[in-house]
């Protein structure tokens, strides 16, 4: 070994080691086997097709790595998906995994992608902001250093709405990320804020993903582009090296092909971090694998459905209605449920606004340096100046008073309940789980497109929400279907801009 | 008793620009109207006046219990510490 390898290799351990200790309390025992179907394209296998096949060895991850890289080269200039792409350094990573005797951890060797407001060491985090442009991390957050000491292997940083704010767009408003489904209709949304990692992990473009959520970021873009994405309950993932939008809400989770996915990633992701207070003291995180087959669970679980849920005869209607059939087939009790005392005014606009101040504070200094650098997102870090200190004070008992109706009215009929809407669940930090339930036509785009449903669950009952979306996906097959590819060379209509009023109302 | 006359936009712009004056916020660093811009000042203190009208009131209308509700910023592992 010459020299400058020994240096390299003794800096490499030292860093290795010294991560390590930031993660290692929640090393998770993961346990899962997913044999893969004969595919000719390996991007169509589930993350957890993926790493069986490669801890089996009958798969390197150098090709799996290549498989998308070739798909990114194809098909990045529609899909706008990525700010940063590590295509060197995925597949230096991929060939030294490869040379490993064992596997290092869960995600030997599979490829996925991180939004692009989680620190990632040594390569630029910008969070889609002019005010981030240039910073490169000295360090990984904490979910990306778990997710790479399983043996992850990152493609690249994905496109984000300004923030965490709207879909992705430039910061100063312009529309980058389309949806995988619609990727000839920039106009159609992607879902936001997480476009990035939602269109690269429907367009097949990384095995999985990861996100953050404030209001609907996980959620929303799952939904939009026929992904299983999972909000964990505030405290249950490291927030740590994640560029705050709003403290109290902020929440970091995985968006994924399928429940299984979603459980192996939420598991690595999961578990107290010494850098991260927020995750002191809770319940211990459950077999999340496990839970996606849970047939025990899943008969143990009553699911409250809101008024009106299944009103009409639109396609989205009957698709609610149809996977509750479902669901009444498998086995769980479905039953209406009235929402709780002042709901709307609780969970609607006005109180939603308690959480400005929240993204004012850390970015004042930037405020007052140059407000141009917040681009179309200005208007909401302004109007966080604006509540004052005692109305901030009342947002927070206005949220207690939320979370007890939902505790004690909402959850006293169920134990899992339908989410029309994933803010008001941002706003006490419950987990949410968003899966496909069908498809509707899209006259703009002559296509198809993915409907889908959001079960919120009890704080630390991410193991309910999996199993009722792993059994409602044994029995359905809407999370299989993959969107065609983008015609080479097509002529894109005009990518739409955002104003500085649209984001206001957009906002997460 | 207070007055209930809603305040006007002369008085709100006033009570906006001193506000960012006290804490160092120039909105000069804007222009003052060009719709092509990502922001200009004749939208931010057209969105900042909404705001005051349609937030600060309705919040301090309300009024939860003082004794079962006190501020919580977060509520989910808070429903942990206090399982029994």
């Amino acid at each position: 070994m010459s020299d400058i390898d020994r240096r390299q290799f003794l800096a490499g351990a030292t860093a290795v080691a010294g991560s390590m200790l930031a993660v290692e309390a929640a090393r998770p025992r993961l346990s899962f086997a997913a044999p893969a179907p004969d595919h000719e394209d390996l991007t169509e296998l589930t993350l957890a097709q993926t790493a069986t096949a490669i801890r089996r060895r009958k798969l390197s991850s150098e090709e799996v790595v290549q498989a998308h890289l070739e798909r990114i080269a194809k098909f990045e200039g529609t899909y706008l998906a990525f700010n940063t792409i590590l295509a060197e350094q995925a597949l230096a990573r991929a060939r030294w995994l490869d040379r490993s005797r064992r596997p290092v951890g869960a995600l030997h060797g599979v490829p996925i992608v991180v939004k692009d407001n989680y620190w990632t060491a040594g390569v630029e985090t910008t969070a889609n902001s002019y005010i981030f442009e240039g910073f490169v991390p000295d360090e990984d957050a904490t979910c990306v250093a778990r997710l790479l000491r399983e043996g992850a292997v990152i493609l690249g940083k994905t496109q984000m709405g300004p923030l965490a704010t709207t879909r992705a767009t430039t910061p100063d408003g312009e529309v980058t990320t389309v949806n995988a489904w619609t990727p000839n209709n920039p106009a159609y949304d992607p879902g936001g804020s997480s476009s990035g990692s939602a269109t690269a992990t429907a367009g097949r473009l990384a095995c999985s993903s990861i996100g953050t959520q404030t209001g609907g970021s996980i959620t929303s873009p799952s939904n939009q582009q026929n992904l299983t994405g999972l909000k964990p309950t505030m405290g249950r993932t490291s927030l740590y090296g994640i560029i705050p939008l709003t403290y109290s809400r902020d929440h970091a989770g995985p968006l994924a092909r399928d429940a299984l996915d979603a459980a192996i990633m939420t598991q690595v992701m999961a578990g107290p971090d010494p850098k991260d207070p927020r995750t002191q003291g809770l319940p211990r995180v459950p077999d999340l694998v496990d839970a996606v087959e849970s047939r025990w669970l899943l008969r143990k679980t009553t699911l409250g459905v809101p008024p009106g849920f299944v009103n009409g005869t639109s396609p989205a209607a009957l698709a609610r209605a149809a996977m509750l059939a479902e669901f009444t087939r498998l086995g769980v009790r479905v039953v209406e449920v009235p929402l709780p005392e002042e709901w709307d005014l609780l969970t609607g606009g006005t109180f939603n606004n308690v959480r400005l101040p929240e993204r004012t504070e850390p970015f004042l200094p930037y405020l007052k340096q140059d407000l141009k650098l917040f681009g179309v997102s200005l208007n909401s870090w302004l109007q966080g100046l604006f509540l004052s200190g005692d109305e901030w004070i009342k947002g927070q008992r206005a949220k207690h008073v939320l979370m007890r109706r939902v505790l004690d009215d909402l959850f006293a009929r169920c134990d899992a309940v339908i989410q029309t809407n994933p803010v008001p669940f941002d706003i006490i930090g419950f987990p949410e789980i968003a899966f496909p339930i069908g498809f509707q036509p899209n006259a703009a785009s002559g296509r198809e497109v993915p409907i889908g449903a959001i079960i919120g669950g009890r704080p630390f009952e991410e193991d309910r929400l999996l199993a009722l979306a792993g059994a409602y996906q044994r029995v359905t097959d809407w999370h299989l279907r993959r969107p065609a590819d983008p015609a080479p060379l097509a002529r894109l209509a005009a990518r739409p801009r955002l104003t500085a009023e649209d984001v206001e109302v957009l906002t997460q | 008793m207070a007055s209930t006359v809603p305040p006007t936009d002369a008085e709100l712009d006033a009570l906006i620009r001193a506000r960012l004056q006290l804490i160092g916020v120039d909105l000069g660093q804007l222009p003052v109207s060009d719709p092509e811009a990502p922001a200009d000042q004749t939208r931010v203190m057209n969105s900042l006046r909404n705001f005051l009208r349609s937030t600060p009131p309705v919040i301090s209308d309300y009024s939860p219990s003082v004794q079962d509700h006190p501020p919580v910023v977060y509520p989910a592992p808070l429903s942990a510490w206090t399982r029994s």
